[in-house]
């Protein structure tokens, strides 16, 4: 056998190999939402809750797990039908994935960082994964976590 | 005329013509506006017909001045047609007016279309019509009159021809593709929420325009203006880079969405979109279909006006395959990226104990994946495997050819900028994590696309740079260089210099030999062809003048210091 044939046929080989690797392990070790339910009473618990209710458009669950004390002050979505109608312009159809960072919580307050990846490929040779990250505010209200930041429609886009 | 008197010239004629031009334009849209859309305009008007005046009047006798200076200058000289500068001019302006008067064509057409409705008479794209097409008019008869008298001028024409036709065809097939789309749009298939209106909308009405003005436009410059324009060179990159390449890429890029959307709704079904998750159809189907012919189409031409340029057939199919070849690795290569990023999203995953809530994430990506790979690999195999076929029956000579070395250089210098840059990223992303405390996953998910790109880019650049290194070890880097070839002769002698061209496999620089011809053009049988050619060929130096003049041929090498 020629070496370029023997190339090509390496080349060739190791691609098929990483296609059935692949797609055995995306079908049988991820559902998109896997892992456990973090604690509803945590401020982790509460983010993951809020980003679940968007990824399964229950918009209203969502809603309700900003602070309304902090979404009466916001400048343009105080209303429920301001802030959905903000959240659908801002959400396309692009797959995205929330990770939940290293979170800070003293008594009242809590601080959890969040690193949105949005998958939009665009041209072959960009990265097809854009990054957003935000940093979620909580406070404990009467026993319940609830966002006081960002209060705004995130961007999912 | 000197140079700079030239330019002088033609930059204030072209300057004054510009604002004669928006002069009419604006007195024909505001005769138009007062006569279809009434008394409603009429406080406009005032000001309008001011500035229209002002620029016609202004403007139209300068340029009367100008261009009359200009026309006089040049009347029947030669050397003054054949200019450059004067060439650029007709040219820009038969282009410019062109696309703009066609521009306003599909706009009124679509008006027709519409029913004629008065209220939005296109009083302005009617003058822009008007006055467009009356440059247009005159340029093009001055310019295909006067003729183009030297390779300059030639080249000038070809230029206007091929982006022309580029246009058009680029127009029409746009128009299709988004007309069909509109159609499918309006279906009754995609549910309540989808549907609105009638096919017959402005967009559709738009589009036919666009179908009917790019289709003429096409037509006119491709049929009639590049008719038997075979040997240049610009028709090549037309055919080659524009029509074939281009219409590889749409269709590729066409088919990979199709796949990407048929994957995943394999993997995730329809979701929330219901019915209208298979809009894309109506816009991917009819692209892949339009691609292909113009694919198809542009490929046949370039096959048969190969065969007609003999010799030289194997050049234009050695850019095609190695086209297609680059074609395919850029799929294949964005293909196996996205895998790799699948997979080392999985690993970032195992490692990591934050939490995730995710949207379509692996199945997208897994859909992208496929949809890439399984249009790049069969591609880049089928071509790449045609070439290297090439070069086993070609030997040096094919491992020689230019296209195969752009190709090889190109995709080693891109491989090389990939992996430096990468090594960079990822150097400064391990170092900035690990002074900053960041976990594994965290660094992993910060270098992902730099470590996905160069896990390809490795095994690309290595194979390609070995097979660069095979070639240059059989001496493809030591062919003996082309040599310049230039030839003197009076009128008369086109055949004599077509024969040795033909039989060169080479194009000749023509030159007109202007003294006094003594003797007849020689007439030279097969053998004393074959003689000459051999001389060409075996004689030092180079470049060589072939002098006809005196009833012989005479070859006169020489070296460029």
């Amino acid at each position: 056998m020629k070496s370029s044939t023997r190339w090509l046929l390496g080349f060739g080989s190791a691609i098929v190999v990483l296609v059935l690797v692949s797609v055995i392990l995306v079908l049988t070790m991820t559902d998109e939402n896997g892992g456990s339910l973090l604690p509803e009473d945590t401020p982790e618990g509460i983010v993951q809750r809020y980003f679940l209710a968007i990824e399964s458009e229950d918009y209203e669950q969502a809603y309700g797990y900003l602070s309304p004390a902090a979404t009466s002050e916001e400048s343009r979505y105080n209303t429920y039908e301001d802030w959905h109608q903000g959240l659908l312009q801002r959400k396309q159809t692009n797959a995205w994935k929330a990770t939940l960072g290293e979170s800070s919580v003293t008594e009242t307050k809590a601080v959890v960082p969040v690193t949105v990846d949005i998958f939009s490929p665009d041209t072959p040779f960009e990265d097809p994964v854009r990054t957003r990250r935000y940093t979620f505010a909580l406070e404990n209200e009467d026993g319940l976590w609830r966002i006081i930041s960002p209060v705004y429609p995130l961007y999912l886009n | 005329m000197s140079t700079v008197k030239r330019v002088f010239f033609y930059t204030v004629s072209f300057i004054t013509l510009g604002i004669f031009a928006g002069g009419v334009g604006s007195l024909l849209t505001l005769c138009f506006d007062l006569l279809f859309k009434g008394e409603t305009w009429r406080y406009f008007a005032m000001a309008q017909l001011s500035l229209g005046l002002a620029m016609l009047v202004i403007g139209g006798v300068l340029w009367l001045l100008f261009w009359r200076a200009t026309q006089r200058q040049v009347s029947a000289d030669t050397g003054e047609i054949a200019s450059v500068i004067r060439k650029l001019y007709l040219n820009i302006i038969r282009g410019v007016s062109a696309i703009i008067g066609l521009s306003a064509a599909a706009g009124f057409l679509s008006w027709l279309m519409s029913g004629v409705p008065l209220d939005r008479f296109p009083s302005a794209g009617l003058a822009m019509i008007i006055v467009t097409g009356s440059l247009w008019f005159y340029h093009w008869r001055l310019e295909e009159r006067e003729g183009q008298p030297s390779p300059d001028a030639k080249t000038l024409r070809r230029w206007y021809i091929y982006v022309l036709a580029g246009f058009g065809l680029v127009s029409m097939s746009a128009g299709i593709i988004q007309g069909i789309n509109t159609a499918v749009f309006h279906l009754p298939v995609w549910g309540e929420d989808v549907v609105h209106g009638t096919v017959w909308s402005r967009d559709f009405q738009y589009n036919m325009s666009w179908v009917i003005i790019g289709g003429l436009t096409w037509w006119f410059h491709w049929f009639y203006m590049a008719k038997g324009d075979i040997e240049s060179v610009l028709r090549q990159v037309y055919i080659y880079v524009l029509a074939i390449a281009g219409g590889a890429i749409a269709g590729l890029s066409a088919l990979i969405v199709f796949l990407f959307f048929l994957f995943g709704f394999a993997f995730e079904g329809v979701g929330t979109a219901g019915e209208g998750y298979f809009l894309f159809l109506g816009w991917t189907i009819p692209m892949m279909i339009v691609a292909a012919a113009i694919w198809t189409y542009h490929q046949k031409v370039a096959r048969e006006e190969a065969e007609q340029l003999g010799e030289r057939n194997l050049s234009p199919r050695r850019v095609y395959l190695y086209l297609m070849s680059f074609i395919g690795l850029s799929a294949l290569v964005s293909g196996v990226s996205l895998l790799l990023g699948v997979l080392l999203n999985l690993l970032t995953r195992a490692i990591s104990t934050e939490a995730v809530v995710a949207s379509g994430w692996w199945y997208d990506q897994l859909s992208m994946c496929l949809a890439s790979l399984i249009v790049g690999l069969p591609l880049w195999l089928y071509f790449w495997r045609k070439t290297l076929r090439m070069v086993e029956e070609g030997g040096v000579n094919e491992r020689g050819a230019r296209s195969r070395r752009i190709f090889l250089y190109l995709v080693v210098g891109i491989a090389i900028i990939a992996v430096a840059t990468d090594l960079v990223i990822i150097v400064y992303q391990v170092l900035n994590g690990l002074l900053q405390g960041e976990t594994g996953a965290s660094i992993l998910g910060s270098m992902a696309w730099s470590l996905q790109t160069l896990l390809v880019a490795v095994p690309v650049l290595v194979y390609h740079w070995r097979t660069l290194r095979q070639d240059q070890r059989f001496g493809a880097e030591k062919l003996p260089r082309k040599k310049r070839i230039n030839i003197i002769a009076p009128d008369g002698a086109e055949e004599l210099v077509s024969l040795v061209e033909e039989k060169l496999g080479s194009r000749i620089r023509r030159l007109r030999y202007l003294g006094e011809t003594t003797g007849e053009i020689p007439s030279l049988s097969e053998e004393e062809i074959e003689v000459l050619i051999d001389e060409i060929r075996t004689t030092p130096g180079s470049g060589v003048v072939l002098v006809i003049t005196g009833g012989r041929v005479t070859v006169l090498p020489y070296e460029e210091k």
